[in-house]
């Protein structure tokens, strides 16, 4: 026995060294070849390409694989992922790209495979590959990443300078450059600095008549309402603000608006920071102590609903990722400075943040539901979640009703069109067909199926029969796509018939295992005569969804129509329109209502409710849980499930405990906000520290990682980032301490050793000049003509209509620039030319340009040359016009130079003496002395 | 061969006759005539991109299938693509072609009588019948084509040309959008995103509609010129004593831009002019006919932009491609009124020598699906589909790709809008892989991490 053992492996070892060696010889030949021509351009140490992560130049590479894994199965051509590649069968993934190969070479690497893949190239891959990892625990010890250190206020040689602890850190620095600071500033331009930063209006003229303390001056700017809407328009800059979708479809975001006078307010309240991040991030799952606070809390989360959306995308779960996607990237670079948004496809190439990272965080926001339903009845084309803002009963559930109908009416709406669109010869009109519905040609056949439509009593317009021919051969596999997970019920649809067979095996794999079924299809379908459940599964979106009909151990015919997969939480809704449909219940009308009338319905709701008490708010999506990594960002390939956490670099800790059905989102504010995330502290300090100084002390204000720039000052950065959480995150209390300080108010300089030695002013040793923003240009020429109205605006969107790409001409709008609608795409002129944010993405730096279009502006612009001819009025009356509107418009008397300029230019203007007054006023209205700030 | 820059030039010196500011000029021009991104010697000076907004068929126009006549009414042997509607997708009946095709000039490219007159000039162009871009709804796939992404926000191709070359005449925008569509993305199909605003296209009409007195933004003068002029004299002045006070670099830019937009205000206004165009030039792009007298307007302008130095100039059609069903009556009406005014354009290129170094290139965010949709209509198909290049520097009377047999897919020598985009950079002279931008910590580029040169259609 034992020799024969040995004798017959000896045997096989042969055959198998000769199979080898044919095996080699066939490699060499045929398969080499075609791999150097077509593979190793992309896939080959030699050409330095590894696309997709895959060497195809060495054994160990296709063993390996790529980032989707190995490449192909020795001796398992079909499950081979080569072979599904170069067969062109995916539009995802097709090799080689450029040119499909031929049938020959196709079955070359088929054969191949099937040989078990012999492949003599046994170079490793480790020699090839340095798989690079992130060092958490050293990362963790870098400037921006490190726990908040108190450091000690430096030592100075002229300590009577500081008047604030800032200004000894800016002092020391400026001493051991061998520098000093510049002159203080005087007054009038102090005042002038103040009023601008502080509420990015001039200064009154009354408050110019009295400009004997500053202390007082700035405590007043800093109460007044206009504070809010000075310092609230940055916050929007980097909350992406819009009244618009942009995207593809610039639909109007009617309760946009809340949120942009929710930050005004929060501003103007001095409403900690953390608690202002808690309510963006999570403020509807936040407990309330009253309405006007959780109004407050739902409004503010607005934020995650703002930025833009494809909102055509027909690949929803792409279009779920993407929205994401855009809220990690918002958050990321808004709330911690980083581009987190970097690592959907790979590991971060510079900063500690790993894909897997990036799918912790995904998984919170993908748990959150933005973008749902159907805005204009076309399934291919979402709206988003808007809910019932908290208010006193009645009218609390009268609106809710009436936002549970407007959803409805969109669910409706896809699935009457849906239904229209799968032909229309079914016996039953009425049924609801709710759910995912997939004809028998969505099925992957095997074997020789019939079609057929003799029964009348068929979904679309054929269905297929095996004929009783090639038992167990034949077999339709269906592969559905469910847009969330949860409960389904799955039916089949099929012809019943006596000579149906009676036992026809079904497999339904779901998310909850492979289930068998045997079926009888002689019954005759329960739901409308036409569906007849097969059973209840789980099923998870983006996960296996296959039922498979076999014919294996059946006598009579197995027939096939159409699989449905619907929610059991449509099955109540769908029981309602089968008994409307049968005369008998009386649910809503909607339930039998034709399409056309289905969209109707739709644009009425949604008018209706444009202007109701709503907020623009995410909710916690039914299926909320983690996700899985997708392999290179493509949301098709999954890799593993990550469960939702922080960012390793700033967290070090087990992942947060969330209940089943919840998103996470609070515990995600919580940790954003405590005090193991000094991140966030040093990111917003520097953003004040920036508005107000004209650069960050990390000049790179939305970007704190490596490819930002270092801090100048790095311990003033930790001071201030400590005060400010010990203040609980108040705002007034930290642009108080900075406009106080003496550093602020130091003079601005042409020339000088500071100039000389530090030309981009990285010490501070002098003030920057400064250009004014778009809205403090546009909201000064109103002010000083007397013209501006300083009433807080409410919806300024609502009357442009369903989207807002048409021209917005607003010269009968004399409000403030911030309550203007800021549409996507569309932005006002008078806005747009000089450098207004672009409100598709976080603009934490507005960058500064020079433009010809801005001289036009000046030059041409209509509204400028109106308040020009208004001052002009205002001047002609007064004693000295030419000193008056020197005074009013630059804030001084003219010196004797310009003077005597406006005077010969008066004088040589001819006899229209308004008009001269009106030129001078649009001059002086032009002049970059009037646009920047000293 | 370099005409423009003298245009400027000599204008520049009749401006600084005016008396403010030679100085400030000098500097402005300098920097205009130096492109600074060239990374090898370019074949194309410029780029007209005609955009037929909506998606036109590829096989109703030059790429001929026989097999999909043949096989009309019946069902497409593979898999239609994704995501597309199940009323045609679930039947995958072929429509054949209402048209007729024939092979024209000396290379026998294929075009069908949708677009006699640009047929007749086939032998001038590059005909890509591979392409494929990322999209199956407009909105990405007319971002895709512009912008090079589908679902982000993305500097357009123009802007980009913009950033990497410069402009060619300082009194002119290097980027001009010719009446663009409002929608799919509107703005950001010429917008600058993250690049300097400066880049972004400056736009004359709107939606396919030039409009009688079309012109740039804040462009007209209120006023007349003397009056202005004198008024800029005091601004200038004080301006310039407001920079020798501060010495700040963006008041002098300030200062520097004032003069260029009065100098503009001068110059666009002639430049935009069609109407003292010789009557045989006018008829040569159909205008007077009504038919294509508004797309005939806007090549005519084109070409003026073209001649006058502007880098990259974008006519767009409205969004009236999109015929998921009459495709005839649509497509029909469609080319009729883009078919002379092409041709003519291409004509009149060449016979300035102009298209030499300007690049044209023809097409719509996506082709058409060979299989029906509803009765008479054609679903969207980023699958495979035409575009055509002609002059800088491609091959002319070249057809190059393939899609199948029934042109579904494309299947050999496939072109992405990647390498599309990564093709026309290379044509002026910029490798698209070191055209990039620094921006929130990434380098980016017009081509992403895609884009390879099509090698196969330069001349």
């Amino acid at each position: 026995m034992r020799h024969a053992v040995t004798f017959t492996l000896l045997a096989v070892c042969s055959a198998a060294h000769a199979v080898a060696a044919d095996g080699v010889a066939f490699f060499e030949n045929k398969v080499r070849p075609l791999l150097v021509k077509h593979c190793y351009e992309c896939h080959s140490q030699e050409t330095g390409k590894r696309k997709g992560g895959l060497l195809l130049d060495r054994k160990e590479g296709w063993q390996i694989g790529g980032d989707a894994g190995p490449a192909l199965i020795p001796g398992e051509p079909a499950n081979s992922l080569l072979m599904h590649s170069v067969s062109y069968e995916d539009d995802k993934l097709q090799m080689p790209p450029k040119s499909k190969l031929t049938p020959e070479d196709q079955r070359i690497l088929e054969q191949w495979i099937s040989m078990g893949a012999p492949d003599p190239r046994d170079a490793a891959l480790a020699d090839v590959v340095k798989k690079k990892t992130i060092d958490f625990a050293a990362a963790r010890q870098d400037w921006a990443f490190r726990p908040l250190s108190a450091p000690p206020l430096p030592a100075v040689k002229h300590k009577d300078w500081p008047r604030k602890e800032l200004d000894t850190f800016i002092l020391a620095e400026l001493e051991a450059n061998n520098l000093t600071p510049a002159a203080d500033a005087d007054a009038h331009t102090l005042m002038r600095r103040l009023s601008y930063d502080l509420t990015g209006l001039p200064p009154a003229a009354s408050d110019l008549a009295d400009a004997s303390d500053l202390t007082v001056y700035a405590e007043k700017l800093l109460n007044s309402p206009q504070f809010g809407e000075k310092w609230g328009r940055y916050w929007l800059d980097l909350a992406r603000y819009a009244d618009s979708n942009g995207g593809d479809r610039n639909y109007t975001f009617y309760q946009a608006w809340r949120y942009r006078n929710y930050v005004i307010d929060s501003f103007n309240r001095d409403q900690s920071y953390y608690e202002f991040i808690r309510e963006q991030l999570a403020g509807d799952l936040m407990p309330a102590g009253n309405l006007e606070q959780r109004r407050r809390q739902m409004i503010a989360t607005t934020f995650l609903a703002l930025g833009p959306k494809m909102l055509t995308e027909r690949d929803k779960e792409k279009l779920h990722l993407d929205t994401a996607d855009e809220q990690i990237d918002t958050i990321g670079r808004a709330f911690l400075g980083l581009t987190i948004g970097c690592a959907r496809c790979h590991d971060h190439k510079f900063d500690p943040f790993s894909q897997q990272d990036y799918y912790a965080l995904a998984g919170f926001f993908r748990s959150t539901e933005v973008v749902m339903g159907t805005r204009n009845g076309c399934v291919n084309v979402a709206s988003w979640v808007e809910q019932a803002l908290p208010q006193p009963e009645p009218a609390m559930s009268e609106l809710t009703a009436k936002v549970n109908r407007l959803e409805l009416v969109m669910r409706l709406k896809v699935e009457r069109d849906f239904m229209q669109k799968v032909g229309g010869k079914m016996s039953l009109k009425n049924l609801p067909l709710a759910g995912v519905i997939c004809d028998e040609a969505d099925a992957e056949l095997v074997g020789d199926w019939k079609q057929s439509s003799i029964s009348a009593n068929r979904f679309g317009d054929f269905y297929i029969h095996d004929d009783r021919k090639n038992k167990g051969e034949k077999q339709a596999v269906f592969r559905g796509s469910l847009p969330e997970s949860g409960e389904y019920e799955v039916r089949l649809a099929y012809p019943a018939k006596g000579n149906c067979d009676q036992h026809v095996p079904i497999t339904v794999e779901a998310f909850d295992g492979v289930h068998e079924i045997v079926f009888d299809q002689t019954k005759k379908p329960s739901i409308g005569g036409l569906f007849e459940p097969i059973g209840r599964f789980r099923f998870e979106k983006g996960g296996r969804v296959n039922v498979i009909i076999r014919t294996a151990g059946t006598k009579d015919y197995v027939v096939v129509d159409a699989v449905q997969f619907i929610s059991v939480q449509d099955l109540e809704r769908e029981a309602a329109a089968f008994a409307m449909a049968e005369g008998k219940g009386s649910g809503d009308p909607l339930l039998m209502m034709k399409s056309g009338d289905l969209s109707k319905e739709l644009n009425k709701s949604i008018a209706e409710l444009k202007d109701a008490e709503l907020a623009m708010a995410p909710r916690d999506a039914r299926d909320a849980g983690d996700i899985h990594l997708r392999i290179r960002g493509e949301v098709n390939q999954l890799g593993p499930k990550v469960p939702r956490h922080f960012p390793s670099v700033l967290h070090d800790g087990p992942p947060p405990k969330i209940a089943a059905g919840s998103s996470g989102r609070l515990q995600l504010a919580q940790w954003m906000t405590s005090t193991e995330n000094a991140l966030l502290d040093r990111v917003i300090v520097n953003r004040l520290w920036a508005q107000l100084f004209g650069r960050g002390l990390v000049s790179t204000v939305d970007n704190f990682g490596a490819q930002g720039e270092k801090p100048t000052h790095p311990a003033l950065l930790d001071h201030l980032a400590a005060k400010f959480r010990a203040s609980g995150g108040s705002f007034k209390t930290l642009i108080r301490e900075m406009v106080l300080s003496r550093t602020y108010q130091l003079a601005a300089e042409a020339k000088s050793p500071r100039t000389l030695a530090d030309p981009e002013n990285r010490l501070l040793g002098r003030r920057s000049y400064r250009r004014l923003t778009a809205e403090e240009i546009r909201d000064s020429l109103l002010f000083l003509a007397g013209d501006l109205n300083l009433d807080q605006a409410g919806a300024t969107a609502l009357t442009y209509g369903e989207d807002l790409d048409r021209p917005m001409k607003f010269d009968k709008e004399f409000r403030r620039s911030i309550y203007l609608p800021v549409a996507r795409n569309n932005l006002a002129p008078d806005l747009e030319i000089f450098d207004a944010a672009n409100p598709e993405m976080v603009s934490g730096d507005r960058p500064l340009t020079t433009v010809p279009t801005q001289a036009l502006y000046l030059l041409n612009s209509p509204f400028l040359q109106k308040q020009a001819a208004t001052l002009a009025q205002q001047a002609y009356a007064k004693p000295e016009p030419v000193v008056w509107l020197h005074q009013t418009i630059l804030g001084h008397a003219p010196g004797a130079r310009a003077a005597q300029r406006a005077k010969d230019f008066i004088e040589q203007s001819g006899g229209d003496r308004e008009q001269a007054l009106a030129d001078l006023a649009h001059v002086l209205l032009a002049s970059t002395e009037f646009l920047f700030l000293d | 061969m370099n005409a423009f820059p003298q245009i400027s030039r000599r204008h520049a010196l009749k401006t600084a006759a005016c008396g403010f500011g030679s100085l400030a000029f000098n500097s402005i021009a300098t920097a205009a005539s130096l492109p600074r991104g060239l990374h090898h010697t370019p074949r194309a000076k410029r780029v007209i991109f005609l955009f037929m907004h909506g998606g036109p068929s590829q096989v109703d126009t030059f790429d001929y299938k026989p097999m999909l006549q043949q096989m009309d009414g019946k069902k497409l042997p593979f898999a239609p693509a994704k995501n597309l509607d199940p009323s045609s997708t679930s039947q995958a009946k072929m429509l054949g072609s209402p048209w007729k095709f024939q092979q024209h000039g000396e290379a026998g490219l294929w075009g069908s009588d949708l677009f006699p007159e640009v047929s007749k000039r086939l032998d001038d162009l590059c005909v890509i019948r591979s392409m494929q871009s990322k999209g199956q709804s407009h909105g990405q796939a007319v971002c895709m084509i512009h912008t090079g992404a589908d679902n982000f926000v993305r500097p357009s191709m123009g802007a980009w040309v913009s950033y990497g070359l410069g402009t060619e005449n300082s009194d002119l925008p290097a980027f001009v959008s010719i009446s663009p569509s409002p929608t799919h993305g509107g703005p950001r199909n010429y917008g600058s995103a993250f690049l300097p605003a400066a880049h972004q296209g400056t736009t004359v009409g709107r939606a396919g509609k030039l409009g009688k007195d079309a012109t740039f933004r804040f462009l007209e003068a209120g006023g007349d010129s003397d009056h202005q002029q004198r008024k800029l004299k005091l601004l200038q002045a004080m301006n310039q004593e407001h920079f020798e006070r501060t010495r700040h670099a963006p008041v002098e830019g300030m200062i520097q831009s004032m003069e260029l937009a009065f100098r503009m205000q001068q110059e666009a206004p002639g430049t935009m002019d069609i109407e003292h165009e010789p009557e045989h030039i006018k008829s040569l792009y159909g205008i007077g006919n009504e038919v294509t007298d508004n797309y005939g307007r806007q090549c005519l302008l084109a070409r003026r932009f073209a001649e006058a130095g502007v880098r990259y100039i974008q006519v767009s059609t409205p969004n009236v491609w999109d015929q998921h069903s009459n495709l005839i009556k649509g497509h029909t009406a469609n080319a009729a009124a883009v078919d002379r005014p092409i041709a003519g354009l291409l004509a009149d290129l060449k016979q300035r020598g102009m298209l030499e170094d300007t690049l044209v290139v023809w097409g719509g965010e996506f082709g058409r699906t060979p299989i029906v949709q509803g009765a008479n209509g054609r679903d969207h198909n980023p699958q495979g589909f035409t575009m055509w290049l002609a002059g800088g520097g491609v091959k002319s009377g070249l057809a190059y790709g393939e899609t199948d047999e029934f042109g579904y897919y494309a299947v050999k020598d496939k072109v992405h809008m990647h390498d599309l985009h990564a093709t026309i950079l290379h044509l002026l002279g910029i490798d698209h892989l070191r055209l990039t931008y620094r921006y929130a910590g990434r380098d980016f580029r017009l081509t992403d991490v895609y884009g390879e040169v099509v090698n196969g259609i330069m001349a």
